[in-house]
């Protein structure tokens, strides 16, 4: 059945439509270490936590302090742990689902603790602001966790124009790294930071 | 900065998030050894309760369509065109669409040695309204150093290749892996589909090597 394709020959430009249809588009690598944990297996917990555990901290240490970033840490991944049969590897990666749970946990202890010192309860014109700066600062923890996985090359060009400012031609001069290349390597970094970001089923 | 580089609105939102982001966003703090010690120690506590509420579903016990190979499989893509639409209402849970046994590509000398005789498993499957590749590469051996194994969709019309694109690297050939079919990869609009493994050396290039390893068509 493989006689209906085509065999190209390796020394000719490969499949010439290639480059305007390829699209990196909805690649999404499944770590096996986040299928081991979607399965249960015996050491999937600690290795997520391992792996992602100063992730999840680092967060909740930012928007709670680090007195109240260890108990809410250990229910992320209790929790996270107890409901893993809804966690879909296909549909995101773990370190999106347990980011998105930690969010929900933040929130609840930020309200928990208005209740608590406001009697009164929390007027709702505080929560709206809450919400949308645990999701933000949620949301900056996952690209950073992103930007940690990329090649080399691509995360120094994302640096430099993110974080140091400087425009493409300028990191090309920079690098002596080609100008389209620049462009394609923050191209690609966009859409893989993008990926990593997607978690269908928080 | 007005660098010219036309966007998404995801990457436009990716974009915006690193604007706003500084250098010290990316340091990491490390949680005291007494966080994981009580996550260990709640967990003894309700290890049999734990048990009762979450049941873990073995993906891969589930049920498997009969392989179909064969020329008939790619007449049969039309009529599976129209099956996914209707099966696709269906949102409980994976449903296998198609199937395929991967084999060997023997035209490439250089193979030979790696790859003869091997073969890997490839399943379609449709989670909620999203089709994914679940991929068995156990047989497979891993790629040589400096080399990656890459899996790619192969849409056929005509014997003639309409569309290749990629669906990720192989991580690790010993444990299988779920791809996500991207979303503008209509497979209903070509006569076959193929599902192609290739090596891929770390060049820089992110176009098919050439180098297939092992290939296969789709059944319906």
């Amino acid at each position: 059945m493989t006689a209906t394709l085509t065999r190209p020959d390796r020394q000719q430009h490969w499949w010439p439509r290639y480059d305007a249809i390829v699209s990196t588009a909805g690649v999404r690598i499944v770590a096996s270490a986040d299928a081991a944990f979607a399965r249960g297996d015996d050491d999937a917990l600690r290795k997520a936590y391992d792996e992602h555990g100063r992730l999840i901290y680092t967060f909740c240490s930012r928007a709670l302090g680090p007195e109240r970033a260890n108990d809410v840490t250990q229910e992320v991944f209790l929790s996270a742990w107890k409901a893993r049969d809804r966690f879909d590897p296909a549909r995101g990666n773990l370190a999106a689902w347990l980011t998105g749970i930690a969010k929900n946990r933040i929130i609840d202890a930020v309200r928990a603790e208005k209740r608590h010192s406001d009697r009164r309860a929390a007027e709702s014109t505080n929560e709206l602001p809450m919400e949308s700066e645990a999701e933000s600062l949620g949301d900056k923890m996952l690209v950073a966790d992103a930007l940690r996985t990329l090649p080399e090359r691509a995360r120094t060009i994302l640096t430099l124009h993110y974080f140091e400012d400087l425009s493409h031609p300028q990191i090309a001069e920079r690098t002596q790294i080609p100008l389209g290349t620049v462009k394609s390597d923050i191209r690609r970094g966009l859409d893989r930071i993008k990926q990593h970001l997607e978690a269908d089923h928080v | 900065m007005s660098d010219d580089l036309h966007m998404s609105d995801s990457e436009a939102r990716v974009d915006a998030i690193l604007r706003s982001m500084s250098e010290p966003d990316l340091e990491l703090d490390t949680p005291p050894d007494s966080v994981w010690a009580g996550i260990e120690s709640s967990l003894k506590n309700d290890t049999t309760a734990d048990e009762s509420l979450a049941p873990v579903i073995d993906l891969s016990s589930r049920r498997r369509l009969p392989l179909l190979i064969g020329a008939v499989a790619a007449a049969l893509v039309l009529v599976a065109g129209l099956a996914v639409v209707l099966i696709s209402d269906d949102s409980t849970g994976p449903v296998e669409f198609a199937s395929a046994e991967l084999e060997f590509v023997p035209d490439d000398p250089a193979f030979v040695e790696l790859g003869a005789g091997r073969t890997a498993e490839v399943t379609l499957i449709g989670i909620d309204n999203a089709e994914s590749v679940r991929v068995d590469t156990a047989d497979l051996p891993v790629a040589p150093e400096g080399n990656d194994l890459e899996i790619w969709l192969i849409g056929v019309t005509d014997g003639e290749i309409e569309i290749i694109q990629t669906l990720g690297l192989v991580e690790n050939p010993s444990s299988p892996g779920t791809f996500a079919v991207p979303d503008d990869f209509d497979r209903s609009t070509y006569d076959a589909v193929a599902v192609d493994i290739s090596i891929e050396p770390h060049d820089g290039d992110e176009a098919h090597s050439g180098m297939s390893l092992v290939r296969g068509v789709l059944d319906a």
